[in-house]
This record gives structure tokens, sequence and C-alpha cells, in this order.
């Protein structure tokens, strides 16, 4: 550390004192007696798993508001998260905790919050993780992929996540790749966290600080793109590929002499300007004692790595690519990454996708493609939607994720801003929370992309969070402490509202899958399918050999182009044409729980309309699903 | 045998039993757990082990990350050339790992010299 920093330096050694109240100085008052230190540091996990094990018997989903999950938590769910908060901040403040403490109470963070659903639900969630299990059938029954195919023909141009998860779905012997996406949330947050605690321990010495980032982060990822999908699996190589980057490849080049520099700063304001952020940046560089005395075999072995990270991106997904080109080229024009060919490889790789496996969707020109990136998560379409339609839960639920999402990035502004007064500029992770803002000005899809942004920004954002809150000296943090402690307390309350929010339109009742499973088995080749929206688990199976109409698009019309056809003699007539094989009608309960929202069309009176005609046969009907046919018409018949 | 010798036998075994069972086309947990554990951490963990980074933790996230991007890389060329099997893509990484894995411990055999 350079002489004369204006900010105390942040203490990644030291004595062995703790001087926070947790079970280690609990330890030192009680007579435990000989009990080994790290059972007390993980006493408060134990208890918390036990308790959360003991909770979810008494989660019945059935019973969800228009609160979602959180309505039915009971109080010991809260409790196991109280003791997690409470544990890993009694943690920071010890001086001998090593990595795998820290490490274990975000596990068990992650997997108390997204393996809940999982368990409960006894199914998957969320509609579009049934569509991509069904891009993976189509794998397992074709043995291929057709980018020209007329319907979601997206996925195919960008096949690589559905591939891997053909391979992995094929080699385990599993019938569909059901079981996989069921567990893919926790698994997605455990590789985003490990990733990007790969990324802060690189741009940060102190190892709390950057546990502390990961904590925030996990605490604060609401917008929920962590199910079985290519961004979930992108964006953790994304984050694995830009911590090799700073961790294998940093370079601390002075602004001056950086690409950029070397073009805009002249002048002797810039210079002065330049010549302070240096000094910062270069005291925050030296806080970075981690980075490792790597040979020139490891650093070959890791760019190699880096390759393979960067290309699997570029067959994956659309949107991640950019924000990952983004983030190489503004690392190395600002010199902080020497591997300076990277940005370049990555715009290649892009490129080169995009002129060959997806060249059939390229086609259509790059416009089109990002403006069909919106397949978004529940919870971002439905907060973007005008908020006085809501019921009120709906609106404190909205509520709750905007205040969140302006929130962190509130906090994180003042922890720019403190490491900024205590002389540190961050310039890594400065450049990574600005370049996914560069999105904006890219696309103007609804408002949607503000929680993309988000999402590419919160790596950074989480750690500044952590700058914020985080003691000057761990060894006199004891107040800080509690202060992380009451933070996170609220950021939770916040994450648990917009995440588990929507839950109820996300969760599939047994009598739906039941439904599902009778048009996937029975419905023939050519079948028109029409749908009360496609909000239920739905093209798992076979979907390429089905014709879908939602009857009710969701109103900003990002899913599928959708007839609206509200009036009763519309849908007959489209389920009398022959030139379908079948006609099949399905309107279930998570569909009705969708469009509950007043000021949209409720499927109750469409359904009542329907049954009062008497112009349609009940096909399949159980207390959460019923299936129709048109009376009279062949083919319609089981 | 040393620590490092243990972890690369054990990842070349789990890759030959996922095989096997493949192969003989069994069914239920065993062929389930061993795939998803070769797979999701095994051909990365074989590669990242090669560069002795000593730091677990980023041998662990880095294992995974590279695991999931030979995979997306192994399959999807074979689904862009029209020559998809789930079999060949399991034989490709396996051999991949297999490589890594006797580059292994031909370097442990070669010299004790961690850092090149």
């Amino acid at each position: 550390m350079a002489a004369g920093v204006p900010g105390p330096a942040r203490e990644s050694a030291g004595q062995a004192v703790s001087s926070s109240p947790g079970p280690a100085a609990l330890a030192m008052a009680w007579p435990v007696g000989r009990a080994p230190s790290w059972l007390l540091t993980l006493a408060p996990l134990l208890a918390a798993l036990a308790l959360w094990l003991a909770a979810i018997p008494a989660i019945d989903p059935d019973q969800m508001t228009d609160l979602g999950l959180i309505a039915v938590l009971p109080p010991a769910f809260y409790l196991a998260l109280g003791l997690l908060i409470l544990g890993f901040c009694a943690l920071l403040g010890r001086e001998r905790a090593g990595d795998w403490e820290p490490g274990a109470y975000i596990a068990a963070w992650i997997v108390i919050l997204h393996g809940t659903p999982a368990i409960v639900y006894g199914s998957l969630r969320y509609a579009w993780a049934w569509k991509h299990v069904g891009i993976v059938d189509y794998i397992q029954r074709t043995g291929g992929i057709d980018p020209a195919i007329g319907y979601l023909p997206i996925y195919h141009n960008w096949p690589g996540f559905f591939g891997a998860a053909a391979l992995l779905t094929e080699a385990a012997g599993l019938a569909d790749a059901l079981p996989l996406a069921t567990w893919s949330p926790p698994f997605f947050e455990l590789l985003f966290a490990a990733a990007l605690l790969l990324v802060l321990r690189a741009v940060t010495g102190d190892r709390r600080l950057a546990w502390l980032g990961v904590w925030f982060f996990t605490l604060t990822n609401w917008v929920g793109q962590d199910y079985f999908s290519p961004q979930a699996i992108t964006y953790a190589l994304y984050l694995a590929a830009i911590g090799l980057c700073l961790w294998a490849f940093p370079a601390r080049m002075p602004l001056a002499a950086s690409p950029v520099g070397r073009v805009v700063i002249r002048g002797a304001l810039l210079r002065r300007l330049a010549a302070d952020f240096d000094r910062r940046a270069e005291w925050a560089g030296a806080a970075s004692s981690a980075l490792p005395d790597l040979s020139t075999v490891q650093r070959r072995g890791l760019l190699a790595m880096t390759l393979a990270l960067l290309a699997s991106i570029a067959v994956s997904h659309q949107l991640t690519p950019i924000v990952t080109i983004l983030a190489l080229f503004a690392l190395v024009l600002l010199g902080q990454c020497r591997a300076w060919g990277l940005p370049l490889v990555m715009l290649l790789f892009t490129a080169g996708w995009m002129a060959t496996g997806a060249s059939s969707f390229a086609a259509e020109g790059i416009r089109e493609v990002l403006s069909t990136l919106g397949r978004a998560n529940e919870n971002i379409d439905s907060n973007l939607i005008d908020a006085s339609l809501f019921t009120p839960g709906f609106r404190i639920v909205s509520n709750a994720a905007r205040a969140l999402t302006a929130g962190v990035g509130l906090l994180a502004t003042l922890g720019w801003l403190r490491r900024f007064h205590d002389g540190y500029l961050d310039l890594p992770l400065t450049l990574l929370w600005l370049a996914p803002v560069a999105l904006l000005g890219m696309s103007s899809y609804g408002g949607e992309i503000l929680f993309r942004v988000y999402f590419f920004a919160l790596p950074a954002m989480a750690f500044f969070l952590a700058a914020l809150f985080a003691p000057r000296s761990w060894r006199r943090g004891a107040a800080s402490l509690i202060v992380v402690a009451l933070a996170s307390v609220v950021l939770a309350a916040g994450f648990l509202v917009a995440y588990y929010g929507h839950e109820r339109s996300n969760y599939f009742r047994p009598g739906e899958i039941a439904a599902a499973d009778y048009l996937a088995r029975n419905a023939p080749a050519g079948s028109l399918i029409v749908e009360g929206s496609p909000n239920y688990p739905s093209r798992y199976h076979r979907y390429e050999q089905f014709v879908y109409v939602p009857l009710v698009a969701w109103p900003r019309g990002n899913v599928e182009a959708s007839a609206n056809a509200y009036s009763l003699a519309d849908i007959e007539q489209m389920m009398a044409d022959r030139h379908y094989a079948a006609a099949y009608l399905i309107i279930t309960e998570s569909q009705k729980v969708e469009m509950s929202v007043p000021g949209l069309a409720s499927l109750e009176a469409i359904q009542g309309e329907i049954e009062a005609s008497g112009d349609f046969a009940v096909l399949f009907r159980n207390d959460a699903a019923t299936i129709y046919g048109l009376a009279g018409r062949q083919g319609a018949e089981p | 045998m040393t620590r490092d010798a243990i972890i690369l036998a054990a990842i070349a075994g789990a890759g030959l039993l996922t095989v096997l069972l493949f192969a003989a086309g069994a069914d239920g947990a065993p062929r389930a757990i061993a795939a998803l554990l070769f797979l999701l951490i095994g051909p990365g963990l074989a590669c990242v082990r090669l560069l002795r980074l000593d730091d677990p933790l980023t041998e662990l996230a880095l294992a995974v990350a590279v695991s999931l991007a030979l995979e997306t890389i192994v399959a999807t060329a074979l689904l862009a050339t029209g020559s998809w099997s789930a079999g060949a893509a399991l034989a490709a990484l396996v051999a991949i790992t297999l490589a890594a894995v006797a580059a292994g411990f031909a370097r442990a055999r070669g010299a004790g010299s961690p850092r090149a």
C-alpha cells in the first residue's frame, strides 16, 4: 500500500480479535467446553437448515395469494433466514474466518431461497422453463435442430445451451429435461456466486469484502434470470470469463497510457484529473494483493479456458455476447486487462456464429434479434405494466421490485463515492458497471431493458454495496456489522417480495400438468391448441407439431403473436378449420391467475361463454384445468 | 498415491463409469448421479488441475464453468453439423477428460516442478 493513502486501508490480515457479537464471542462466554470452533461457526447455519426443513411441510402453495409465496411461508422460514444473516455477519467479524465458512452460508441462503419452490411445488415452476424443456425434447426426438423452424426459431439458431442440456439429459438416462430444469435456479445461483467471487477476489485483496459483495449479490438478484435458460448459463460463463480476465490477465496501465487515454486525455486539467484517478486506481489495485503469480504455462491454460467460455457464450445467447464484448472492450481500452485480443476474438466469435449457425435468423437483422430478446421473466414483464391496474398485493410486489432496483442503484452509488472518498478508484468494477448501460441505447423494447441492465450491472453494484456497509477496519467494526445485518434484512425483505411475489402464476398444480400431459400424449401432429394464455405447462413435448393460439396475449405482446380472438365465433371458426388434424381449447388455473389483473380480459368470462354456448365438448377436466373440443368435430375426440 | 493422483483417477473413473452406464442403457439413480457429477465438474476439473492453481475455490468455480462450456461447444458442433448424437458428445467429452487426466499424470511423473 502506498504511503499517504488518505483513507485507512482495509485489513486483510491482523490479530485474531473478534469484536462482533456472534457465535465466536458467545463461545468465550458460555461453558461450551472444547467444542471445535468450526462447529460454533456453523451452528447458526445448521440451526437455520434444521428450521427450514421443519418449515417446508407447512408450506402449501395452493394457498398462495396475490403476494405469492411469501403469503404462505411459516415463521420458521423467516427465522432460518434471520439466523443465516446473523451467522454470516458474525463470521465477517472473525479474523480467522476462511473461505469455506462464508461460502457455506451463502450456499445455504441460495439453497433455502431457490430450493424451496423446487421442493414445495413438486413440479417445474415458470412457464418459459417448460418451453425450454421443449427445445431439449426436440433435440432428443429428432436428433438435431432446425434453424429455419417456424416457431421459436431463435432457440434453434443459438442452440448451445439446449445441446448441452440434451447431452446431460441423455447421459443421465432421464426421459426429459424436467428434473434438470426444476433444480436449475439453485444450481445457477450457486454458480453465479462462485463466478462472482472470482471477479471480486481479482479486484480486492480483502476477502471479507469480496464475500460480502457476493452476499449482497444473492440478496438483490431478484430479476429471476436463473431458471432453465440460455441467459442463465451464459451469465455464469460471462462472470467466469470476466473473472479470469481480471484475475489472470490484469493490467494496471496509467489512464494516460491506455488506448482511450492516449486519444482523450489532452490538456492540463484532464491530465491532472487522470493523474489523480491513476493514484486512486493504483491504491485500489495495490489492495488486490490476492492476484496470483502465474507462470506462462498457467496463463496459456487460463487463456484457453477463457476462449472456451467466450465461444460457448457466443453460440448460446443473443444479448450476453453483446454485454461481454462491451465489457471486454471497456477493460482493454482503459488498460485494465492485458489480454488485449479478447474483445476482438469475442467479436469474431459472435459475428462468426451469426454469419453461420444463426445465419437464417440473423438475416432478419440484428435489430430484429435484439427486439426478440424479451423472453422476460414474469417478474420483469408485470413490473412494467401500469401499476394502477394491479390488485393491492400485485401493487406491493411491483413497488418492492422497483424500490429494490432503485435502492440498490442508489446504495451502490453511495458505496462508490465512499470508496472514492477513501482514496480508491475501482476502475475494473466501475467499467463493468457502466458497460451494460450502453445497452440502453441499443434497444428500446419497452422498459424491460432496464432490468437486463440491472442484472448485468449487479455484480459491480453488489461490490459497492459491500463497500458502503463494510467497516473501514474489520477489527473495530462491530457497529458496522450490525448495520450490515440490518441492511441485509431490508434487502432480503425486498427480495422476498420481488422474487416470490409472482409465484402464484409461476406455480402449476398437478391438475394442470395432468391436462398438459393429456394434450402432449393425445393430440395428433398438426393439431390446433387454443389456450387461455401461454402461462401454463406447454410446448415441452412435440412442440413443433402444434399450432398454438393464445386467446389473451400478455398486453405487451412479448409472447407469441396472438390472435386475441376474444369472441366465441372467432374461437369456433378457428377450431372448425379442417386444416388442423384436431382442435383443442385449454383453460387452466394459472392462466386465470395471470389474467386476473383488473383491466385485462377475464378468462373466467370467456370460459363462462364457452360453457354456456353448448358448442363445446369437455374432453378433460379436473380441479385445475379443462380441455374442450368443438362438439361434433372429428379429431377432437381423444 | 498423492491427493492429486486420487482426484485425477476419480475424474477418469467417473467418466468411464458414465460411458459404461450409458452404453449399457442402465436406468435409475446410479446412472443419473454418475453422469451429472461427471458432466457438471469432471471435464473442467481435469483441465483446471493441470494448471495447479493452488486455490480450491477458484478451481471449483472454473471446473464447473469450463465443463459447461466444453459441453456447450461439443454439443453445438454436433448440432450445427447435423451429426448430433448424445453418445458421440459424451465420448468426445470423456476423451477430452482422459487426455487431460493423462497429461496430469505424465506431468506428475515427469517432474516435481509444479510451476514451470
